[in-house]
């Protein structure tokens, strides 16, 4: 879909958008954050493609979804897995956490508020760079936090209903916790256009 | 002058480049993509600047500037990173660094890389 | 109309805050009234840093400008920040779990929503912590439970299994020996230990106790190492009894059984006291030449036991067929 200079590019804007959302997270845990964004890919869900690894880890997610709008506009989502979201959670409460085992996740209500500023925050940051870097304004609302089980054969029944999927694959750590989790922004075809077309524009430019 | 730019980003390395090219053409300019090339062509090169990001692969900015300071290297290091955070600032600015800027690279920013290596 | 909205947005059950660019309350709704016990009138036009220390420091103030600057929302959870509203409704103590949810209205117009579910959380607090309850009361039951079975099986004194014990594991042993169509044979021994009461009459309980722990430590120790295939328990008082299973026909339980005697022959050294000696008796029966069921078994080793205590003890018998 895109070459590798423009993913270049497109990565490290995004390593801005992502930093600066580590730095607000880490105001919010009290500690260092490290959060990077190894890999950066554009999937079309229409094709089969294969991609460089699963789309996001199956088994229980927490996901985090808004969708955003105006001139540039899809849905944005976060997803990880739910074992570590109690490690950010505690992390983010300032909580020593205890090892969890697979079939535990006692995440309880208060964790869900904790999980909903979280994405709340990573996903403030990379839509509204996204739509700064783009000069336009978009809207966008507090996202839906939801705890879910997804098998592997339904990870791609999950993203269905987008076509073109902005797969940022992040990383974050705090503490010890380390957490690996992925920023799905799912594009129509027009905004995914615009951004391409920034992209172009800002490497025409050197 | 000897310049090494360091970064995982081509697209950084490919700006940063140009813009040193343009305004010292006689510069001597090396590239690396990691932290450890860039700590192989330091000890190599002994250059006088060196512009290097944090979050890199092999061997981050931070572990970078930590191994030359160890290995008594005194130079003028500028670190151009998309890391905001407060304790970051703090950590690298204990390896005597000359100036920390933060990414996104603007035109601002960029002239003030300039001036900096320019001396002024 | 607008009347009627207003009417509406104090019937809401969340706080509603308006707040212009310097951050000064402009509305501020019933809820919010009765949860602080600080009416619209006293608040209007002061900064709502007055009015919520928290607001105050400049993580939360500079939080409220850059969501003018940016238009982008802001979800603040009560259990990361803690809480901005003292709510006067609810005892103190309670684990507060208030959250806003701050966005901008327009330039000149802040919202703050804030939701208070304290009085829910506490409830959900206190069932979880009554599910704990009776989750730990349920572990400990089981432990006793565990502990009563322990109990029942072994014999307190020599801590052999008892009775019961024995019982189940003969019954056990010679379901497997039949449904295996097992070639083997077993044994089962009768101990009566013929000096006890003599003992006991002699130098008291104690003694005697102390000679039972160790018979019971010289026989299972034995047994263990001739690698026997055995089990022995403490039947009552002065009797044993233990079985053993031979792959090479009775000549086995012959020594066994005069291995037991060379053990319980040997001198018993309580403190205190001149080593001190003591016989026992031994009656053996056979499955499945003698018997083929427990209580035939026992039965039969019981029969043989009383023929070696009539005919002049500290030897062992194999149970004769009249």
């Amino acid at each position: 879909m895109i070459n590798e200079l423009q993913k270049d590019l497109l990565r490290e804007y995004i390593n801005v958008f992502i930093g600066q959302a580590a730095s607000m997270l880490s105001e919010i845990a009290n500690q260092r954050v490290i959060l990077s964004v190894p890999e950066v890919e554009i999937v079309n869900m229409a094709e089969e493609e294969v991609l460089s690894h699963n789309l996001f880890s199956h088994g229980h997610i927490v996901s985090s979804s808004m969708k955003f709008g105006n001139e540039f506009s899809g849905r944005a989502m976060l997803i990880f897995p739910a074992k570590k979201a109690k490690f950010l959670v505690d992390a983010c409460m300032g909580m020593e956490s205890e090892e969890v085992l697979d079939e535990e996740f006692h995440l309880i209500d208060t964790d869900f508020d904790v999980l909903k500023e979280i994405s709340n925050v990573i996903l403030n940051s990379v839509i509204g760079e996204f739509s700064n870097l783009l000069d336009t304004t978009v809207e966008f609302s507090i996202p839906d936090v939801e705890l879910l089980f997804v098998s592997e054969s339904e990870q791609k029944m999950y993203l269905k209903n987008d076509i073109y999927m902005l797969m940022l694959y992040t990383s974050f750590q705090l503490a010890e916790a380390k957490i690996d989790g992925v920023v799905i922004v799912a594009l129509g075809m027009n905004s995914l256009n615009k951004l391409i077309d920034k992209i172009n524009e800002i490497l025409g430019d050197i | 002058m000897k310049i090494i730019i360091a970064d995982d980003s081509s697209f950084v390395r490919t700006i940063v480049n140009k813009l040193i090219s343009t305004e010292f053409p006689n510069a001597q300019i090396k590239l690396c993509t990691n932290g450890k090339e860039a700590y192989e062509a330091y000890i190599e090169m002994e250059p006088d600047w060196l512009i290097t990001d944090l979050l890199m692969p092999e061997m981050s900015g931070q572990q970078l500037l930590s191994a030359l300071n160890v290995n008594g290297k005194k130079g003028k290091y500028i670190v151009v990173s998309a890391d905001v955070q407060k304790g970051t600032k703090e950590e690298v600015e204990s390896y005597g660094i000359v100036k920390f800027i933060n990414k996104p690279l603007n035109p601002d920013k960029l002239q003030e890389l300039i001036n900096l290596i320019r001396g002024e | 109309m607008t009347k009627c909205f207003y009417d509406l947005l104090d019937k809401l059950k969340i706080g509603i805050i308006l707040l212009d660019r310097h951050h000064r309350i402009i509305f501020w709704n019933q809820w919010m009234s009765k949860k602080t016990e600080k009416t619209a009138s006293e608040v209007l036009s002061i900064s709502i840093e007055e009015i919520s220390p928290k607001f105050a420091s400049s993580k939360y103030s500079s939080i409220l400008d850059s969501i003018f600057e940016t238009g982008q929302s802001r979800f603040l959870s009560g259990a990361v920040h803690g809480t901005f509203f003292q709510n006067f409704e609810l005892q103190p103590g309670y684990d507060i779990k208030q959250n806003l949810q701050i966005e901008k209205v327009d330039e000149h117009t802040l919202l703050i929503q804030v939701e208070d579910l304290t009085g829910h959380y506490q409830k959900v607090k206190q069932l979880r912590k009554f599910i704990d309850h009776l989750e730990k009361e349920n572990d400990e039951i089981k432990q006793m439970e565990e502990i009563s079975r322990k109990i029942a099986m072994q014999d307190t004194l020599t801590q052999l299994p008892n009775r019961l014990s024995f019982l189940n594991s003969l019954e056990l042993k010679l379901n497997e020996l039949k449904n295996t169509n097992s070639k083997n044979i077993l044994g089962v021994f009768f101990i009566d230990l013929d000096d006890l009461k003599k003992i006991n009459d002699t130098y008291g309980h104690k003694v005697g106790d102390e000679i039972l722990i160790e018979f019971a430590n010289r026989v299972s120790t034995s047994l263990n190492s001739i690698n026997s295939k055995s089990f022995i328990a403490r039947l009552a008082g002065d009797e044993f009894v233990f079985y053993s299973e031979s792959d090479s026909g009775i000549a086995k339980f012959n020594s066994q059984a005069e291995i037991v005697l060379d053990k319980i022959n040997l001198p018993f050294n309580i403190k205190n006291l001149i080593p001190l000696k003591i016989r026992a008796s031994i009656g053996i029966s056979v499955f499945p030449y003698d018997a083929t069921t427990v209580e035939d078994l026992l039965d039969k080793a019981d029969k043989a036991l009383y023929m070696v205590k009539t005919s002049g003890k500290n030897n062992y018998e194999f149970y004769k067929h009249p």
